[in-house]
């Protein structure tokens, strides 16, 4: 229980602590525009923030003016966070009297015994836009407007430029402006007006035009802006805009019923000033033409380039990242904001190193068309960094033409660095040169090889080099002989027939020759055996009981050569004579009978 | 009719050695442009050679030498491979080769071959294939005029005859086998170097597949299989992967 009161008083004192902080206040006396023309009305307010208990202000004092209304009063309270704060202010309407300065004195308050005051304000008249008898402004307003001017209904469009003279692409803002004083209860721009040397931009409809009161020659008028354009000069001179034109449905003035009905004092009331009995006509409403002067931008010092006319520009950059594996995309984005046509805005490239890969920005440009246009342009690029190291983004310059500061301006985008790392999970085959490398680095390669070439044919295998064919060739032929030699010998020596004739005269040869080294008296035998044993060798004959008759015989059916045959007839003839009859043999010269048989042999083995 | 075949063959003889004298001339030209610095000169004539199909282990060095010289190693390093086809023993080439190396980015990591694959290919580059093929057939023809000499000689035992074929039959061999070796590795398989600075190599022959990594300007690789305009490659070491042809030559 005890407890609980505790923390009651507690929560109070800790309550009237946080109020008595909120006592201070302040005082801020403000107008709604400090450059006025004879034909506005000034709205003038003081707001004290940090309480609501002042209940009465001073009347505004000064010079040049009449109050036409006011004072409004609003209030605010609230907690916010355990905190209070109070706000009250005051509002009064001043049409000014006079061209020139038009001056509210400053004042002061006392709250809480202490005193708090306001500054005094000067505000600049200027002569009226707008009179009653001419409308400088809108001096060609069409002949039923006119009509109505001697009534008490009138109303024309004033078209006001944000500037009269302008630089060559540097936005106007032209503004429409509907004065009325009689009621209207629809209207539509029938048609916008023409531009010839412009870019024309229609800024983002006003759906709810906010009417403020005006004052021509002591009667009051409204005034609505109902639209808003933006022109952009394409070329220089004077150019003209042509009048807009706004169809308005107008309410009637009563003056104009001819009618004597009680209710229409009672119709006549503002709850029903737009009933079904107002009697509304369509009038057709046309601006004055507009001219602007367009002045050529000065020269810009590298005329290739055309730098936008902007105002307010701001240029930044980012990366997604400062650290990156190689060969990995990385972006790169640079925004350009500022008021003018982000249209004619080109970004300039930066300037990366050539292992760099980049791909075309992806450019994105937006007019955004509230008051003014304001332009944003993004230039996005994709970078691929292929060398590993640091990769330095160097900064861009941007450059535009200012219209308030009348000169080229520059502004310059932020450098960047980016760590660019070996990708571990590739295969890194840059691992730095060994020790024996790094001494190689600093010489230089032999010289080239002169001297006698042996050229081949490019694009032929070793087996289609001529020495390669050629040797080959040659070891085949050998072997291809000396195989045939082998196969000849070995059938010669399985073929006893053959043998014996290929040997025939070999043997008959050695026979010869031994029977000459022996002694002499058994020649004639072995002569006749070795003529004999050599014919039944050649002719595959037996060589026991062949008589010369059988040789003569068988070497005639050979067809061999009569002389031969008369002779080796006569010779062996002549040797079984002599093996007979031995006595014989003492006159024969064994060496005559040794070469006839000799001869004999050789004629013989040319021709079985 | 013979009279004609003699004078076609007078013809072609003097044509080729025309040619011959040509190729000589312009590689001497060749030479003194790149003794004058004027290595592109130079190669534009070596390659005016190439192009006149044919070919040498001193052109493949020299042009190597100027492609060096300008800086091109990836052609550099196609040559000089080239010319260690024809002259695997030169010296001054190893050296080059080596340098060319140096200046080349991958280094691909191949574990130290063992002593006896190191003798092994010490010997097998004792020559080039036409040099060991030519030996391969000498030999040959050795063993087959002694065969042809033991023919005739057969009745006379000469047992020495058998004991000197059988030396030049394992000379053959010995001179045989780094023929095919060598057919094998350089005539059946072809080598590749890459020539762009940064070369990607996919998994599969088309550009929008993965990319499995990046080679540099000068690796060598092996080229395993063609597919329209990719090579298969086989690193060093064994990583496979697709390249644009485009961007690689063969040695």
């Amino acid at each position: 229980m005890n407890k609980k009161l505790r923390i009651q008083f507690l929560l109070a004192v800790f309550l009237m602590t946080t109020l008595g902080f909120a006592d201070d206040i302040t005082i801020n006396a403000t107008v709604n525009s400090t450059n006025i023309t004879l034909n506005d009305i000034l709205s003038y307010t003081v707001e004290i923030d940090g309480t609501n208990k002042i209940k009465h202000l001073p009347e505004p004092q000064g010079s040049n003016f009449l109050i036409v209304n006011g004072p409004f009063q609003s209030s605010n309270f609230q907690f916010i966070n355990g905190k209070m704060s109070a706000k009250i202010s005051y509002t009064w309407q001043l049409q000014p009297q006079a061209e020139g300065e038009l001056i509210i004195n400053g004042f002061s308050v006392q709250y809480e015994k202490k005193k708090y005051s306001a500054d005094r304000i000067v505000v600049k008249v200027e002569k009226a836009r707008y009179s009653s008898g001419s409308q400088n402004n809108s001096g060609k307003q069409n002949q039923s407007d006119q009509a109505e001017n001697s009534t008490e209904g009138r109303i024309f469009i004033d078209a006001i430029p944000s500037k009269k003279s302008v630089y060559l692409g540097e936005q106007v803002i032209v503004e429409y402006k509907l004065i009325y004083n009689m009621q209207i209860t629809n209207y539509g721009t029938e048609k916008l007006p023409e531009a010839k040397g412009f870019w024309v931009e229609e800024l983002d409809e006003i759906k709810n035009p906010q009417s403020s009161k005006i004052v021509i020659d002591g009667n009051e008028y409204y005034a609505a802006t109902i639209k808003r354009i933006a022109l952009f000069p394409t070329q220089s001179g004077t150019l003209t805009l042509d009048p807009m034109i706004t169809q308005c449905e107008v309410v009637l003035p009563k003056a104009r019923r001819r009618s004597s009905s009680p209710f229409d004092s009672f119709f006549d009331d503002s709850f029903f000033g737009n009933s079904v009995f107002d009697r509304t006509a369509v009038k057709r409403v046309v601006s004055s033409p507009l001219s602007i002067d367009v002045k050529p931008l000065p020269a810009y010092q590298d005329p290739s380039v055309l730098p936008p006319v902007m105002e307010n520009v701001q240029v930044s950059g980012n990366i997604d990242t400062t650290e990156i594996l190689r060969d990995k995309a990385l972006t790169l984005k640079y925004y350009v904001t500022g008021y003018g046509n982000i249209n004619a805005v080109d970004f300039p490239k930066p300037e990366l190193p050539d292992y760099v890969e980049v791909f075309p920005p992806k450019v994105n440009k937006v007019n955004e068309k509230k008051m003014k246009i304001k332009g944003s342009a993004t230039y996005e690029y994709v970078i691929i960094p292929h060398q590993a190291g640091t990769l330095t983004i160097p900064p861009v310059d941007f450059t535009y033409y200012d219209p308030q500061k009348n000169k080229y301006q520059t502004l310059r985008s932020k450098k960047f660095d980016v760590m660019v790392k070996e990708d571990k999970n590739l295969v890194s085959y840059s691992t730095g040169l060994s020790k024996e490398e790094v001494r190689m680095l600093d010489q230089d390669i032999r010289y080239i090889l002169k001297g006698r070439v042996q050229w081949r044919r490019i694009d032929t295998h070793f087996y289609q080099n001529n020495s390669f064919i050629l040797i080959n060739i040659i070891s085949f032929l050998l072997v291809a002989v000396a195989l045939v030699v082998k196969t000849h010998q070995k059938t010669i020596g399985s073929n006893p027939v053959l043998t014996r004739k290929s040997k025939a005269l070999k043997k008959a040869q050695e026979r010869l020759g031994k029977a000459m080294e022996q002694e002499s008296g058994h020649s004639p035998e072995i002569l006749d055996s070795v003529l004999k044993g050599f014919i039944s060798d050649r002719l595959n004959l037996p060589e026991a009981g062949l008589s010369p008759l059988n040789i003569r015989e068988v070497l005639s059916r050979k067809k061999v050569d009569e002389n031969l045959v008369h002779d080796t007839f006569i010779f062996l003839e002549n040797m079984e004579l002599y093996k007979y009859s031995p006595g014989a043999t003492g006159n024969l010269n064994e060496q005559v009978l040794a070469d006839t048989c000799k001869n004999l042999l050789a004629r013989l083995s040319k021709v079985i | 009719m013979k009279n004609i075949i003699k004078r076609i063959a007078i013809l072609s003889l003097l044509i080729t050695l025309a040619i011959a004298q040509d190729v000589d001339f312009l590689f001497e030209k060749a030479n003194e442009h790149y003794q004058q610095e004027n290595f592109r000169e130079a190669i534009k004539l070596y390659e005016d050679i190439l192009r006149n199909g044919q070919e040498s282990g001193k052109l493949y060095y020299n042009l190597g030498n100027a492609y060096y010289k300008i800086d091109e190693i990836g052609k550099a390093v196609l040559y000089y491979e080239k010319a260690l086809v024809l002259m695997p023993e030169d010296e001054n080439l190893a050296f080059n080769l080596k340098l060319a190396n140096v200046k080349v980015q991958d280094r691909i990591q191949v574990p130290e071959d063992s002593f006896i694959i190191k003798v092994h290919q010490k010997f097998i580059n004792l020559f080039s294939i036409y040099v060991w093929s030519v030996l391969f057939s000498v030999f040959v023809l050795m063993a087959a005029l002694v065969f042809f000499i033991s023919v005739w000689l057969a009745k006379y035992d000469l047992k020495f005859l058998r004991n000197f074929a059988l030396i030049a039959i394992v000379m053959a061999m010995v001179s045989g086998y780094p023929t095919l070796q060598k057919h094998q590795k350089e005539e059946l398989t072809s080598k590749g170097v890459v020539l762009e600075t940064v070369v990607d190599v996919f998994a599969a022959p088309d550009s929008e597949s993965t990319r499995l990594f990046n080679i540099h300007e000068g690796t060598v690789f092996t080229i395993l299989d063609i597919d329209g305009s990719w090579f298969k490659i086989e690193l060093l070491d064994g990583k496979q992967g697709w390249v644009s042809r485009d961007d690689c030559g063969e040695v």
